[in-house]
């Protein structure tokens, strides 16, 4: 089944989808909707309950929750879509190589991604944001160090299953390369696996991401970022805990939506639908 | 003396652990044109054979030489000079490619892009109607497609086709019309037609070599093959035979 159709046919992935480009689009489109400056500090509006002023009132500074939420969506996906791609690219391209090479070059990354796996990912991360400071930046290379090899190992599996087909040994009798190969026959058959496995885990980074900020190693203040929001929310926690509430819910439904939407792309790549 | 087309000395291929000879110091020798039927029981080790001579696995031991070239170097100066017919036509072919890419690929690696006259004419070789030039593979049936894998690899114009099982997986009609079909384009191909069934490697083939135990126990020309007292030619023989009188 194509992943179109598997969409259009399972109502609560289209749902998930429309969310998400709407997400998506509230965040590209921040700079123009967001109805006041998110960086804006006015002691004297601090706390102010939800208004027609403030749809989402305003936090420990007078900032507007609103306007800081639809920016910091700009933080937030940005940097988890980024990670995302780059994660896929460090481990689609050597992945989807060994598995078409087979032979010397897959055990080798096979072995380099055993050990790499041996350590928990999330120690990982936060051992390299340590060692290399508290910045988006950083948060996001650390996720890209500490994910890459899972990446690399699923796509040599994909990769196999398409080298080991007569099409493919065709081509190699017919002398042709390995860039015809991965070209002609992997990659094409390979996207929408690769496709799945990005949607699973965008849901996966953001939620990673968020983390970082929300423990201080990821964005920084002033800048809005949904994790750094929660922790700020954190502490007036006990005076307004419904400043956790926007945030929270942006992080827990966008990450939900992009979960569920994997799961419905998984599903629709499984053999016999 | 010029060398036979092509040569196998000594060849041995082993798989699993504890490794099981598949191959067993095999020699054979072929010479340019014609078509030879390699026939043997199952898992006698021939498409190993195939996959050897093809250049896709590399043998344990012995050598493989085309025209006096190792196989390597024969392949790099003939681009498309050898080709192959898979049994399992439904894998042999990506599936998100339409017809005429499919042809498109059975050309020489670094040669002008065939135009669609080129292709179209490939189709008319193996009576495949142009209207299917757009269709994708599974909008064809089995001898459809078989027919678009035989033009896919004489397109190049092979001087070595190995046709492993190639009608195997069809109906006896389908069958029939391939292998009429095979015969009427071999012109000055040299076919290696790897089957288990006697009478379509009698119909195709002038020659028969038949694998035995790792090595070639027998190779009769067509007109001696019922004449033959070989006991392992005989056993395929009266197993054949015993079938059909069940049939």
């Amino acid at each position: 089944m194509s992943l179109t159709r598997a969409v259009r046919e399972d109502r609560l992935g289209a749902c998930c989808l429309i969310f998400l480009l709407a997400v998506f689009l509230a965040a590209l489109l921040a700079p123009w909707i967001a109805p006041h400056d998110p960086l804006a500090v006015d002691v004297r509006q601090k706390f102010a309950p939800w208004s027609a002023e403030h749809w989402l009132g305003t936090d420990h500074l007078g900032r507007d929750v609103l306007s800081r939420l639809l920016h910091g969506a700009r933080a937030t996906l940005g940097f988890s879509l980024l990670t995302t791609i780059l994660t896929l690219l460090a481990g689609a391209l050597p992945g989807l190589l060994a598995g078409a090479l087979r032979g010397r070059a897959e055990a080798a990354l096979m072995r380099l991604c055993d050990a790499l796996l041996a350590f928990p990912s999330e120690a990982l991360i936060l051992a390299a944001v340590g060692m290399l400071g508290p910045s988006p930046e950083n948060a996001a290379l650390a996720c890209i160090v500490a994910k890459w090899p899972w990446y690399a190992r699923m796509l040599c599996v994909v990769a196999r299953q398409y080298a080991d087909t007569n099409a493919v040994r065709f081509a190699r009798v017919m002398g042709r390369g390995l860039p015809h190969i991965l070209r002609r026959h992997i990659l094409p058959r390979a996207a929408g696996e690769i496709v799945v496995l990005g949607t699973l885990h965008m849901g996966s980074f953001i939620l990673t991401i968020s983390a970082l900020s929300f423990l201080g190693l990821g964005v920084q203040p002033p800048a809005p970022e949904w994790g750094a929001m929660l922790g700020e929310a954190r502490d007036a926690m006990l005076l307004e805990p419904r400043l956790m509430l926007p945030s929270g819910a942006a992080i827990l439904l966008t990450a939900a939506a992009c979960n569920y939407l994997g799961d419905c792309l998984r599903d629709a790549l499984e053999p016999g639908r | 003396m010029t060398p036979p087309f092509l040569e196998a000395r000594g060849l041995c291929k082993s798989y699993g652990r504890p490794p099981r000879a598949v191959l067993r110091d095999l020699e054979l020798e072929l010479p340019r044109g014609g078509a030879w039927g390699l026939l043997g029981e199952s898992g006698c080790g021939k498409s190993t054979l195939a996959r050897l001579l093809l250049g896709l696995e590399a043998p344990d031991a012995g050598t493989i030489l085309m025209e006096g070239q190792p196989l390597r170097r024969w392949r790099a100066r003939h681009p498309g000079g050898m080709s192959v017919v898979f049994q399992d036509y439904t894998t042999s072919v990506p599936p998100q490619c339409s017809v005429e890419e499919i042809l498109a690929e059975g050309f020489p690696p670094g040669g002008p892009r065939p135009g669609a006259g080129d292709l179209h004419a490939l189709m008319d070789r193996v009576s495949l109607p142009r209207a299917l030039a757009r269709k994708r593979p599974h909008e064809l049936s089995g001898g459809q497609l078989q027919r678009v894998c035989i033009a896919r690899a004489i397109a190049a114009r092979p001087a070595f086709l190995v046709l492993d099982e190639a009608v195997s997986s069809l109906d006896t009609p389908a069958q029939a019309r391939i292998l009429e079909l095979l015969r009427d384009i071999r012109g000055d191909m040299t076919y290696l037609f790897i089957t288990h069934d006697i009478q379509a490697a009698v119909f195709l083939c002038e020659r028969l070599l038949f694998l035995h135990q790792g090595r070639i126990a027998a190779s009769p020309p067509r007109e001696d093959l019922f004449r033959t007292t070989n006991p392992i030619v005989r056993d395929l023989l009266d197993n054949a035979l015993v079938f059909e009188d069940g049939g």
